[in-house]
């Protein structure tokens, strides 16, 4: 185990150090870029359309599929299903670097960064749902925080803050879960305000209910290819309990998953019928709506419920990836497709390079970062000391 | 582990807190309509009356201090491009063609200074504000620049200094405030040749609307545009065509902004009192459930140590027996032997070293 | 092992056919498009739903195909069947049967027909088991599909035309050759001159029991007249759909100028006084009414475009029905009511009011309120005086009489102020603070207004005196010589005036501009400031 991390530190040309490596530098100066010159002069943005592919992937899509930190946890912790507990950590960890980045991210969108700290303490505006997802965000990456510092006061050697934190798990994880359900409700029904931009058959009275359930299968299906791609490239690093688990885990949330899925569409129906919006389905709005629906939603959770019945961990992991493109089609829809539905086309937007760089960017910090974490503190593996403590 | 009833208490105290914060938004939810502050100004905008000469563009920009534009104001070949306001226009004129033989018809456009506007009920740090003079008021001083006023507005105003990196500041209509307060019209309206652009109360302005549409029937739309859309408006609009022909969206509806957010809102507190609830529920079914199991186990456990005991017991005693049984029978027999021996030594009457096996027998046994 | 790959590998397989299918189906509903092939000469064939059956869509059948196909065969017999020497336009029957049966005379014919031109080497329509071909799903009219106005002119060419025949051979005009009245007594139509109305008032745009429905009517008689003409004289009407119903060939009938007066024994003029039509009316009744009209009827038939302007139901006159108090006759509308009606068409204030409109007099008029009446408008129509009626009861003649010395003594000359009473020039300074004053060119307006109206009878009769002109801009004060300043009324701007009155810059911004507009006046551009206003040097 300790041959191979020697190894990969001491050779820095590796391939993914490359690209990583490269991509970093393209953001650095288009960082550079984004604070001398202006949003305008990186971003296609305009003031028919002010949210773009920051908002729509790296808020929306980032929210979402860090979702695996609460849902994982509430398994576990909640619903008591102990056979999940070697999945806690790897989610936890992304949900903490997930939501980071989500604010690391709004830096670059929002005006002035700096004042992003104004909402919460010093003018909030009670009224906004932006409000709400801006103070929960902010606790939750407070709450993910303490739940993740075991990992690195363990690799600290910290012991006593450590237990103490660990005896507040139940109550870091009960107001995780109520952070997460309003947030992740609320950035549906931020578009709830505009009912006269998005078109109708993704507008909805229910949308926060929308975001919501789609928060749950989505953290889900990153657990599963988080997992899967940990098995890949961070093998060694895991411990035996970790390996055993893992694939109970994965079927296990492919069954949960395929669940919350075919709910998922049926309250999608539900809110089709309620608002008689039928006819919508005959035009080429509807044709796009039924390949998010039937196409990234309803087939992925044939494939997951085909997946748990003949235990096949691989199609569990392509169904998992299939699910999470749905999940980023579904905020992509709504916050950039078939937002401003109306305006002709010249006027509608479409990203410009430097916007996809900088989110590119923004994820590949992302992976380095938990590849670091992961490499050098107890995520996929437990601690020796604290072994067969709970 | 688990948690105290200390830490359960704190926490219930934390929630509390929160929803009562988060309360006024729920409010939001009432039959109460408001409708606009009393004796706040508005302006009636008569679209039949307006010549298209972009006065109002350049007063605006002059009041304003906005920078110069590229092309003069006195160009009127601008209109022949649909416009929308930008960061350096809080008006513009567009131009509309409305059937033949008719005269084209022209259309200013600028904040509407909703009653209950869209972008203050979407601003996280309050920098939109409705005034009691009728304006809606921006204060960059507290703009993070998030731009959720902008995808809030359904008439697409606010606009935003995009190439600015530092200092972005959303920019639109004031009403002119600041005029107002000083007993000014608004610089638009008191250049207007033709007064196409009428300043008063806003319900002085409905009336007078009706006037008009009452006096020429034939001339306008029987419609007050801005009197109930999103819930009223300060700016109304008057027009001789379809007010979507004239690029006025008629699909808003009347419901206003702050409405279409306020069920989400009113969930906050629901959801932060009964989850937990909830989950400590579930938690505890769950809990209950992994003790219930543990005990068993222990209970089987202790049941079958016993069971085992007592089985040993029965065994001990049964071989105890039998042992006894057995040396009762030995003993029997050497006796009998014994005796036979006795009896035959007693037969023979000779030989003492026959008795003394007999007499170390027993004791062999024991 | 090998055998799980292959499950899996199937699996995928189908998960992306699905896929593929979906994205098809994406594109198919991206690209669908729909040209508008509906010909001019469409007549939709829809027979009553029968109740059980699947009703197929009905037929759009291009008509001027089929005749033009025909064309060597002399008339309308090949399709059409006679009767009274009069074909009889449905499709090979009389009278329609049961839809069952029509249907099968459709589908007998047309496939004959269209099999026998087909083993003649011609090309044909669609043949049996076609089915979609005829019954298509594309209906309604053509874009280019008119209706046709048998206006004045095209009336006169039939009046005065020699070859068309008098229904009855005893008469002097053409009259009884149309027009045609129902007998109630025998149940039958019958021709007889001097009982000429619209064709409209009878025949509506739906059939009814009496009468068959405008479009029936006109097309038998219309169409079958101009087919028997054709045997006849050279020059007839047309008989194909397009001849009548396309928008460009509508643009080149020949259209005759001058037409002469209608012969129907109409009055010349007409006093306007119901009250006395009954009895002739009594000095007593006189005091209860409002002044009686004097009504010039036969400078109203040359503006009017037909009879029906003014006659909408029956060519009786207006109270008939329309009585003093409203009767169900007239819908329950009184007279005064619809002589006033300023929406309606048929009511002299709504066709009026149209006039107006029109660019030479909209300029003044289009800014004055469509519902408002003063005293002073009402005495430009009643304006008999009492003391010329009389004595009671009047006979028709009298009555008539009245009327004309009242038409005649409103004939006067127009237009004869002289330029001392017309400023020539007006200084207006109101925005000296950026302009030069403004020298107000009034006389030379004045003048070009005069010069626009001054053959206008219509303006002469209304505009009681040459002052009444001078109102249109000093408006709101009686007219007169001297009218008062602009500024006199209009001042600051928003000054809480309940009436909505505009500040003075509005005002005269408001009545230059809305007149020039009004009247089609583009020089100069209402944007054009510095063509009136001169810019301070």
């Amino acid at each position: 185990m300790s041959d191979d991390t020697t190894r990969a530190d001491t050779r820095i040309l590796t391939p993914f150090n490359v690209i990583a490596g490269s991509i970093i530098l393209v953001g650095l100066v288009l960082t550079v870029l984004r604070f001398t010159k202006g949003i305008g002069a990186v971003t296609n943005l305009d003031d028919n359309n002010p949210w773009g592919l920051w908002i729509g992937f790296d808020l929306l899509c980032g929210v979402a599929l860090a979702a695996g930190g609460y849902v994982t946890s509430a398994t576990c912790y909640i619903f008591g299903l102990k056979r999940f507990h070697s999945a806690v950590r790897p989610a936890i960890l992304t949900a903490f670097l997930g939501y980071a980045l989500v604010v690391f991210a709004l830096n670059f969108d929002v005006g002035r960064p700096w004042r992003l700290p104004y909402p919460i303490f010093f003018s909030p505006g009670t009224t906004s749902l932006l409000y709400e997802v801006g103070l929960c965000v902010f606790l939750y990456l407070m709450v993910l925080l303490i739940e993740y510092s075991p990992a690195a006061l363990e690799w600290l050697g910290f012991r006593k803050i450590r237990n103490i934190i660990v005896r507040l798990t139940l109550v870091l994880t009960i107001f995780g879960v109520v952070l997460s359900t309003l947030h992740q409700s609320s950035l549906g029904a931020l578009f709830m305000i505009a009912p006269s931009k998005l078109h109708p058959l993704w507008y909805s009275g229910y949308l926060p209910v929308y975001f919501f359930v789609s928060s749950i299968f989505a953290g889900m299906s990153m657990v599963i290819f988080e997992g899967s791609l940990a098995h890949r490239y961070l093998h060694h690093k895991m411990d035996e309990t970790h390996l055993a688990e893992s694939e109970g885990v994965a079927l296990g949330f492919a069954k949960a998953a395929a669940f919350v899925m075919m709910g998922y569409v049926g309250i999608k129906v539900i809110g089709l019928a309620i608002d008689n919006n039928w006819h919508y389905l005959a035009t080429g709005w509807g044709a796009w709506f039924l390949v998010e629906l039937i196409g990234f939603v309803a087939l992925p959770a044939f494939a997951y419920a085909l997946a748990a019945r003949e235990r096949n961990l691989r199609l569990a992991r392509w169904a998992a990836i299939w699910s999470v493109l749905g999940l980023v089609l579904n905020r992509l829809n709504i916050s950039l497709v078939a937002f401003n539905w109306h305006l002709p086309s010249a006027e509608r937007y479409f990203p410009s390079w430097m916007e996809i760089a900088i989110s590119v960017f923004i994820v590949t910090v992302g992976i380095v970062v938990y590849r670091f974490i992961s490499t050098h503190m107890p995520i996929l593996y437990e601690h020796p000391d604290y072994r067969h403590e709970h | 582990m688990g948690i105290t009833r200390r830490k359960f208490l704190g926490w219930v105290g934390a929630a509390t807190g929160t929803s009562v914060m988060m309360g006024k938004n729920a409010s939001a939810v009432s039959n109460k309509h408001f409708e606009g502050y009393p004796g706040s100004f508005g302006v009636l905008h008569d679209t039949t009356r307006c010549i298209g000469c972009r006065k109002c563009e350049q007063a605006c920009n002059t009041v304003n201090a906005l920078p110069a534009p590229e092309i003069a104001f006195d160009d009127l070949g601008v209109l022949e491009k649909n416009r929308r306001t930008s960061d350096d226009a809080y008006t513009v004129v567009n131009h509309f063609e409305t059937g033949q033989g008719t005269l084209p018809t022209f259309v200013k456009i600028q904040c509407n200074h909703c009653l209950e506007p869209a972008c203050a009920s979407a601003c996280f740090v309050k920098a939109f504000r409705k005034d009691k003079t009728g304006a809606v008021t921006y204060d960059e001083s507290l703009c993070v620049g998030c731009r959720y006023c902008m995808v809030a507005c359904p008439f697409n105003i606010p606009a935003y200094e995009y190439d600015e990196a530092i200092t972005p500041r959303v920019m639109k209509c004031t009403l002119c405030k600041p005029r107002i307060e000083k007993g000014q019209l608004p610089g638009c309206v008191e250049i207007c040749p033709k007064e196409a652009l009428t300043f008063g109360t806003r319900t002085q302005l409905i009336k007078e609307a009706r006037r008009r549409i009452d006096r020429f029937p034939g001339r306008y739309v029987d419609h007050v545009y801005g009197e109930k859309e999103m819930g009223g408006t300060s700016w109304l609009y008057l027009s001789g065509q379809a007010f979507n022909e004239i690029g006025l969206r008629e699909d808003l509806g009347v419901t206003p902004a702050p409405s279409l957010t306020a069920g989400p809102l009113s969930a906050v507190p629901i959801i932060v009192g009964l989850w937990p609830v909830l989950l400590t529920g579930i938690w505890a079914i769950s809990r209950r459930k992994d003790q219930i199991a543990d005990q068993e186990r222990i209970s089987a456990v202790a049941a079958t140590t016993a069971d085992a005991n007592e089985e040993m017991q029965v065994k001990l005693a049964e071989l105890k027996d039998k042992l006894n049984k057995e040396k009762e029978a030995a003993i029997n027999l050497e006796v009998k032997k014994a005796l036979e021996e006795a009896a035959k030594q007693a037969e023979a009457e000779k030989a003492p070293a026959e008795d003394e096996d007999a007499a170390e027998a027993p004791k062999e046994e024991k | 092992m090998a055998k799980r790959a292959t499950r899996q590998w199937r699996i995928n397989a189908v998960l992306a056919i699905i896929l593929m299918i979906l994205l098809c189906g994406v594109s198919s509903v991206f690209s669908s498009t729909a040209t508008d092939s509906r010909a001019l000469d469409v007549v939709y064939i829809d027979l009553p739903h029968v109740p059980g059956n699947d009703k197929m869509p009905g037929v759009p059948f291009p008509h001027d195909r089929h005749t033009r196909a025909r064309e060597n065969s002399k008339d309308c017999s090949a399709c059409h069947l006679q009767q009274k020497e009069r074909f009889v336009f449905r499709f090979k029957r009389l009278i329609d049967g049961t839809p069952d049966a029509d249907m099968a005379v459709y589908h007998e014919n047309c496939v004959a027909c269209h099999a026998e031109t087909k083993s003649a080497g011609k090309t044909s329509g669609p043949l049996d088991g076609d089915c979609r071909s005829c019954h298509t799903t594309v209906s309604g009219d053509a874009p280019a599909w008119q209706p046709i106005r048998f206006d004045k002119s095209l009336h006169f060419r039939h009046v005065s035309s020699k070859a068309i025949r008098p229904g009855n051979m005893y008469d002097d005009t053409n009259c009884s050759a149309c027009h045609h009245i129902y007998d109630e007594t025998i149940q039958k139509t019958v021709r007889k001159n001097g009982t000429e109305e619209s064709c409209f008032y009878c025949h509506k745009p739906q059939k009814t029991e009496r009468s068959p429905s405008i479009r029936w009517a006109s097309h038998a008689s219309c169409v079958s007249c101009h087919q028997s003409l054709k045997t006849r004289v050279r020059k007839t009407g047309p008989v194909e759909c397009a001849g009548c119903h396309d928008a460009a060939v509508q643009q080149q009938i020949e259209v005759v100028e001058n037409i002469p007066r209608l012969e129907r024994k109409q009055p010349d003029t007409v006093l306007l006084a119901s009250w006395m039509s009954a009895d002739g009316g009594s000095a007593e009744a006189m005091k209860k009414v409002m002044q009686p009209v004097a009504f010039n009827h036969v400078v109203h038939e040359f503006k009017a475009d037909s009879c029906r302007a003014c006659h909408h139901q029956t060519l009786k006159n207006c109270a008939q029905c329309h009585t003093e108090t409203g009767d169900e006759k007239g819908g329950g509308v009184q007279l005064a009511r619809a002589m006033h009606n300023s929406v309606s068409t048929h009511s002299c204030i709504g066709c009026h009011r149209q006039v107006t409109m029109t660019k030479d007099c909209a300029g003044c008029h289009a800014a004055m309120p469509q519902k408002r009446f003063s005293q002073l408008a009402c005495a430009q129509c009643h304006a008999v005086d009492r003391e010329a009626m009389g004595p009671f009861p009047m006979a028709a003649e009298e009555r008539t009489a009245v009327a004309e010395n009242n038409l005649n003594s409103r004939q006067r000359a127009f237009m004869t102020l002289a330029d001392e009473h017309i400023p020539e020039i007006v200084k207006i300074d109101g925005m000296k603070d950026k302009y030069e004053a403004v020298d107000f060119p009034h006389r030379q307006i004045v003048r070009a207004i005069f010069t626009r109206i001054k053959e206008n009878k219509m303006a002469a009769y209304f505009h009681g005196n040459d002052v009444t002109l001078c109102a249109g801009c000093h408006h709101n004060a009686p007219a007169t010589l001297n009218p008062a300043r602009c500024a006199a009324c209009h001042g600051k701007a928003f000054t809480n005036d309940e009436d909505g009155r505009p500040g003075l810059k509005g005002a005269y911004h408001g009545q230059c501009m809305a007149c020039h507009e009004a009247m089609g006046i583009e020089e100069p551009a209402s944007t054009d400031c510095i063509k009136c206003h001169k810019e301070k040097g």
